[in-house]
C-alpha cells in the first residue's frame, strides 16, 4: 500500500528505508504518489508534475536476473522492446536527506528516464547488510509510451468509449497541478513552514528517545516535505540548504538506528 | 570512464603478469557499456603450470582493480563497478574457471542485449571477435566512433553537426551497436537563446546539434540509438523528440516567466542569496564589483567606457535569480546577457555580462572587449579578497572555491588586455571594501597571486629570468609580463648578450665588495673614463621607461658599451682607498640602476651558447 504522507519518492516509504536495512529478506511492490514541489509547472508542462506516481518494487536480496526480470516487466505491461531504444545509463544514486546511496542505472526509453534501477548500498548512513534491488518506475512516463501520447494530461485514464464518461489524466489532475503549483511556488507561507519544520524535528528527536522508530520516521518524512516546499519557494540559500539537508539526514539516521536496534534484538 | 578503465586494466594486467613471470607478445583491452575484455598472447611457457598462474593472476587483477566507485550486489561481498553477470576465460581453447565472488568463469559470451541476446561458445579470440560481430556488438570504441561519424555524414546533406569529440566519445560509450537517427526540433523553439537550445540538446539529451551551412541552428538534431528496428527507428525518434520538446517547453516556460520582470529589477533579489555565511549576500558582492571596476579605471588609466563596465557589473549576477539559470546553471552570464539586450541595454553591457566569467579553465576564450575584462577582473578580485577575508584560504590539497583558477584568471586577463596596474593596490582596495584591511592578509593574497603568476610564467620563460624580473617587481603584473617578453628577446640577441656581460662585470665587482656604508660619489676625483661612465649612467637613468621596456633595454645597451671601455681603461681596485671607494660608489650607482629593472645577478648565463 502507498504510504499516507507526502513524500518525494517511493524510496521514502518505510517499506524501503527501514525494511531494506537488516538481514531479513523482503519483497514488495506498491504505487507511491510522489510530490516534487520544485517540479511544479502549473499544469502546463507535457511531462513534469508536482505530483506523479511511482511503482516501487523492492527485491531483497537482489536477484541474479534482476535486469532480465525488469525488461520482462516492461514487455508485460505492453512496451515493445523491439521498437524502442532501452538504455541502462550508469548512475550513482544518492539521497543526501536520507543519507542513502546506491549504484545502478537510470533506465532510458527513447531518451526519457522511465525507471531508477538501484542496488542499495547505504541507508541512514548505515551499510546495507543484504543488498536490496530497488525499481522505481515512473508510471506516467511509461504510460505515455504505451498509449503513444505526447502530453501527460492527454493520457486516457479509464478507457471508456463513451466520450461523456471518458476521463483523461488532465480531467483528474490538471487543476490540482495548477493549484499546488501556485501554492508551492508562490503562496506557501515561509515562516509557517520554517516553524513547522523546527517543531516536527524537535518532536522527532523526542520520540526517538522513546525508541519509537516508525512514528519518529513519520515526522522525518514530514520534515523532508517541508524542506522541499521551502526549496520550491526559493526561501533557502545554498549554504542554508546544506544545513537543512543535514538536519533531515540526522533524523533519518536516528530512525534507522532505532529501527535496527529493535530488529536485531 | 571507459577510456580510463581501459588503460587502467591494461596497466594492471601488464604489471601483474610480469610480476607473475609470464611473458606476453601482445596485450589488448576493450571496454564497452556491458563488457570489459582483456586479450593476450603469451609467448613463453613458465616453469610452473601456466593455467594455475593465469588463474591466480586474473583473480588478483579482479580483486585489486579499483573503480572510482564500486558496489556490492550479492552475499559474496565482492565489489565491482556494476554486478558481474558472466565471466568468460579461455586459454588455448580450454576454460580457466577463475572465480570472483559467486561467479565462475565459463566459455560463453553474449551478443547485443536486444539484437542478439543468445550466448555463443568461445574457444579462441577469433571466436570471440566473430561471435560479437555476428552478435551486433562493436567491441572497439574507435570502431563505434567511426561508425557514428560515417552514418552522420550519410544522413546530413546540406546540414552539418557541431562536431564535439567529448560528446562523440560519451555517446559511443553508451551503445554497443550505434544507429544514427535524425530528429526534428519544433521551429517555434528556435527563438530561444542559441546556447539554451545547445545545452538542452547536447548536455541534457546527449544529442548532436545540427546547423546549416550559414552557421544558424537547424530545426534538427542527431541522436545515436543502440538498436535497429523494423520501423526504421520511427518510434525511437518519436519518443526522443517528445523528450526534447518537453525540455524546450520547460526552457520556454522559464524564459517567459523570467522575462515578466526586467533584469534590473532582479538585482534586488540578490539580497536574498547568501554568497558566503561570513560574507553577506550576492547583492553585497555586486556592489564590491562595481567599486572595484571604478578602482581598476583609476589605477590603470586605461581607455574604456566606465559607464558601460559599471552597468555590466551592476547586472552581472542578476541572472542567478532566474529560472533559466537554475535549470541550466552552465549558462550563467549568457542568460543575463540575453535578458539585458532584450531589456534594451547597450550591446557592450550585454556582452560584458556574458564575458565576465571568462576565462574559464583551460579554455582560453577571453572577453570580447575590455569592458568585459574589467568586470571579470573586478569579480575575481572580489572573490579572492572576500574568501581570504573569510578564512577560506586554499591549501595544497583543498581549493573548494577554485581560488587558484580565479587568480590565474586575473593574471591572464591583465596580460591579454595589457592592463597596467598595481595588483597590491587593487587587492588592498578590495579588502578595504570588506573592512578587512591589514598588512598580513594583504601580503597573503598578493603572495598567492604572484605564486600563480610564477606558475603562469613558467611555461613561457626561463626560471632564472622569471626570478630576475619578479624580484624587481613593482606589483604590476602586465608590466612584469611585458618586461619578461622584452628581456628574453633582448637576451637572445647578440646586442643583448654583450650588454648582459657588461652588466655582469659591474655586478661582480659591486657584489664581491659588499660595502656596508652607502658611498658618496665625489665627481672631483673622476678621470675622463670615470666621468664618461657617470654621465652615461645618468643618461640611462633618465631614459628608464616605466612601460616601454624595450627602450630601457636599449639605453642599457648603450651604457654597456661605456662600461666596457671603463673596465678596459680603469682598475677599480686602486691602491688609494679614497679613489677605490669612489670607483666602487660609481659602480654602485650602475648596480642600483640595473636592479631597478631586474635582478641580473640571478640570470644564469651558462645555459646560453
Amino acid at each position: 500500500m502507498p504510504y499516507d504522507l507526502e513524500m518525494g519518492a517511493g524510496t521514502f516509504h518505510p517499506a524501503t528505508v527501514l525494511y531494506c536495512l537488516g538481514r531479513k529478506p523482503w519483497r514488495c511492490a506498491f504505487v507511491q504518489p510522489s510530490r516534487r514541489p520544485t517540479d511544479s509547472r502549473f499544469g502546463e508542462h507535457p511531462n513534469r508534475l508536482h505530483k506523479f506516481h511511482q511503482l516501487q518494487v523492492i527485491l531483497k536480496p537482489a536477484p541474479e536476473n534482476f535486469q532480465d526480470l525488469y525488461l520482462k516487466s516492461l514487455e508485460e505491461i505492453g512496451l515493445d522492446l523491439s521498437v524502442h531504444d532501452i538504455r541502462f545509463v550508469e548512475d550513482d544514486w544518492e539521497s543526501p536527506t536520507l543519507g542513502a546511496s546506491g549504484l545502478g542505472w537510470e533506465v532510458w526509453c527513447d531518451g526519457m528516464e522511465i525507471t531508477q534501477f538501484t542496488y542499495m548500498q547505504k541507508i541512514g548512513g548505515i551499510d546495507c547488510e543484504v543488498v536490496a534491488g530497488e525499481l522505481a518506475y515512473g508510471l506516467e512516463r511509461i504510460l505515455m509510451y504505451i498509449q503513444n501520447k505526447d502530453n501527460v494530461y492527454d493520457l486516457d485514464y479509464n478507457e471508456y468509449t463513451d466520450p461523456k464518461l471518458r476521463l483523461s489524466y488532465g480531467d483528474i489532475f490538471q487543476r490540482a497541478e495548477a493549484e499546488f503549483s501556485e501554492y508551492s511556488l508562490k503562496q506557501a507561507n515561509v515562516e509557517i513552514l520554517i516553524s513547522q519544520f523546527g517543531e516536527l524535528e524537535q518532536e522527532c528527536h523526542h520520540i526517538l528517545k522513546s525508541r519509537l522508530a516508525l512514528p519518529a520516521y513519520d515526522l522525518c518524512i514530514k520534515c523532508s516535505h517541508l524542506f522541499n516546499l521551502l526549496d520550491a519557494r526559493g526561501a533557502i540559500s545554498t549554504t542554508e540548504r546544506a544545513a537543512y539537508i543535514a538536519r533531515v539526514r540526522g533524523m533519518a539516521k536516528g530512525c534507522c538506528e532505532t529501527w535496527l536496534a529493535k530488529q536485531n534484538k | 570512464m571507459q577510456s580510463r578503465a581501459r588503460t587502467s586494466l591494461a596497466e594492471t594486467a601488464k604489471k601483474e603478469f610480469k610480476s607473475a613471470g609470464i611473458d606476453f607478445e601482445s596485450l589488448n583491452t576493450f571496454v564497452s557499456a556491458r563488457r570489459l575484455t582483456l586479450i593476450m598472447q603469451i609467448s613463453a611457457e613458465p616453469k610452473e603450470k601456466l593455467d594455475d598462474i593465469v588463474k591466480r593472476t586474473l583473480e588478483r587483477i579482479l580483486k585489486e582493480f579499483s573503480w572510482p566507485k564500486s558496489m556490492r550486489w550479492d552475499d559474496s561481498s565482492v565489489k565491482w563497478v556494476r554486478p558481474i553477470r558472466n565471466l568468460l576465460c579461455v586459454l588455448d581453447g580450454k576454460t580457466i574457471p577463475i572465480k570472483y565472488g559467486n561467479v565462475v568463469a565459463n566459455n560463453i559470451s553474449f551478443g547485443h542485449r536486444f539484437l542478439a541476446p543468445k550466448s555463443f561458445f568461445v574457444s579462441s579470440s577469433k571466436d570471440y571477435f566473430s561471435g560479437l560481430k555476428k552478435g551486433k556488438v562493436m567491441l572497439e570504441l574507435e570502431e563505434r566512433k567511426l561508425a557514428i561519424n560515417d552514418q552522420i555524414a550519410k544522413k546530413l546533406i546540406s546540414l552539418q553537426i557541431i562536431s564535439d569529440e567529448r560528446l562523440l566519445e560519451e555517446v559511443a560509450g553508451l551503445v554497443e551497436y550505434p544507429v544514427v537517427l535524425l530528429g526534428e526540433i519544433d521551429k517555434e523553439f528556435l527563438t530561444l537563446p542559441r546556447e539554451v537550445i545547445i545545452s538542452a540538446v547536447k548536455n541534457h539529451q546527449k544529442y548532436f546539434v545540427v546547423e546549416g551551412k550559414n552557421g544558424k541552428l537547424a530545426p534538427h538534431f542527431v541522436m545515436v540509438s543502440n538498436i535497429t528496428t523494423k520501423d526504421g527507428g520511427e518510434e525511437i525518434l518519436k519518443g526522443n523528440q517528445r523528450v526534447l520538446r518537453a525540455r524546450l517547453a520547460d526552457a520556454q516556460f522559464f524564459f517567459d516567466e523570467d522575462r515578466s520582470t526586467s533584469l534590473e529589477s532582479k538585482v534586488e533579489s540578490l539580497k536574498k542569496i547568501i554568497f558566503h555565511e561570513r560574507l553577506g549576500t550576492l547583492f553585497d558582492k555586486v556592489s564590491q564589483i562595481e567599486q572595484l571596476v571604478e578602482k581598476v579605471e583609476e589605477l590603470s588609466q586605461d581607455n574604456f567606457s566606465l559607464n558601460y563596465a559599471k552597468r555590466a557589473a551592476h547586472l552581472s549576477k542578476a541572472d542567478l535569480t532566474t529560472n533559466l539559470v537554475k535549470e541550466f546553471p552552465e549558462l550563467q552570464g549568457t542568460i543575463g546577457s540575453y535578458y539585458a539586450e532584450l531589456d534594451g541595454e547597450n550591446k557592450i553591457v550585454a556582452e560584458a555580462i556574458a564575458d565576465h566569467y571568462l576565462p574559464k579553465g583551460k579554455n582560453e576564450k577571453f572577453p570580447v572587449r575590455i569592458e568585459g575584462a574589467v568586470v571579470a577582473i573586478a569579480d575575481k578580485v572580489s572573490t579572492l579578497t572576500s574568501l581570504f577575508a573569510a578564512g577560506e584560504i586554499p591549501t595544497s590539497s583543498k581549493d573548494p572555491y577554485s581560488l587558484r583558477r580565479q587568480a590565474l584568471g586575473i593574471i591572464k586577463l591583465l596580460c591579454h588586455f595589457k592592463i597596467s596596474l598595481s595588483a597590491p593596490k587593487l587587492v588592498e582596495y578590495g579588502l578595504a571594501l570588506l573592512n578587512a584591511t591589514g598588512p598580513e592578509i594583504l601580503k597573503s593574497i598578493t603572495d598567492f597571486l604572484f605564486n600563480r603568476f610564477k606558475f603562469f610564467l613558467k611555461d613561457q620563460f626561463r626560471p632564472d629570468q622569471i626570478e630576475a624580473v619578479l624580484v624587481a617587481s613593482s606589483g604590476d603584473i602586465y608590466s612584469d609580463f611585458n618586461k619578461l617578453v622584452c628581456l628574453s628577446n633582448f637576451l637572445d640577441s647578440k646586442e643583448g648578450q654583450q650588454t648582459f656581460l657588461g652588466i655582469k662585470r659591474v655586478l661582480n665587482i659591486a657584489t664581491s665588495k659588499n660595502l656596508k656604508n652607502p658611498l658618496q660619489i665625489n665627481e672631483k676625483l673622476f678621470n675622463e673614463h670615470e666621468q664618461n661612465l657617470y654621465s652615461a649612467i645618468l643618461k640611462a637613468k633618465s631614459e628608464i621607461h616605466q612601460t616601454n621596456h624595450d627602450a630601457t633595454l636599449k639605453s642599457f645597451a648603450k651604457l654597456a658599451k661605456t662600461i666596457d671601455v671603463f673596465f678596459d681603461e680603469v682598475l677599480v681596485m686602486d691602491e688609494n682607498p679614497i679613489i677605490r671607494a669612489n670607483r666602487l660608489a660609481l659602480l654602485e650607482t650602475a648596480t642600483k640602476l640595473f636592479a631597478s629593472f631586474a635582478d641580473f645577478s640571478v640570470i644564469d648565463n651558462t645555459q646560453r651558447c
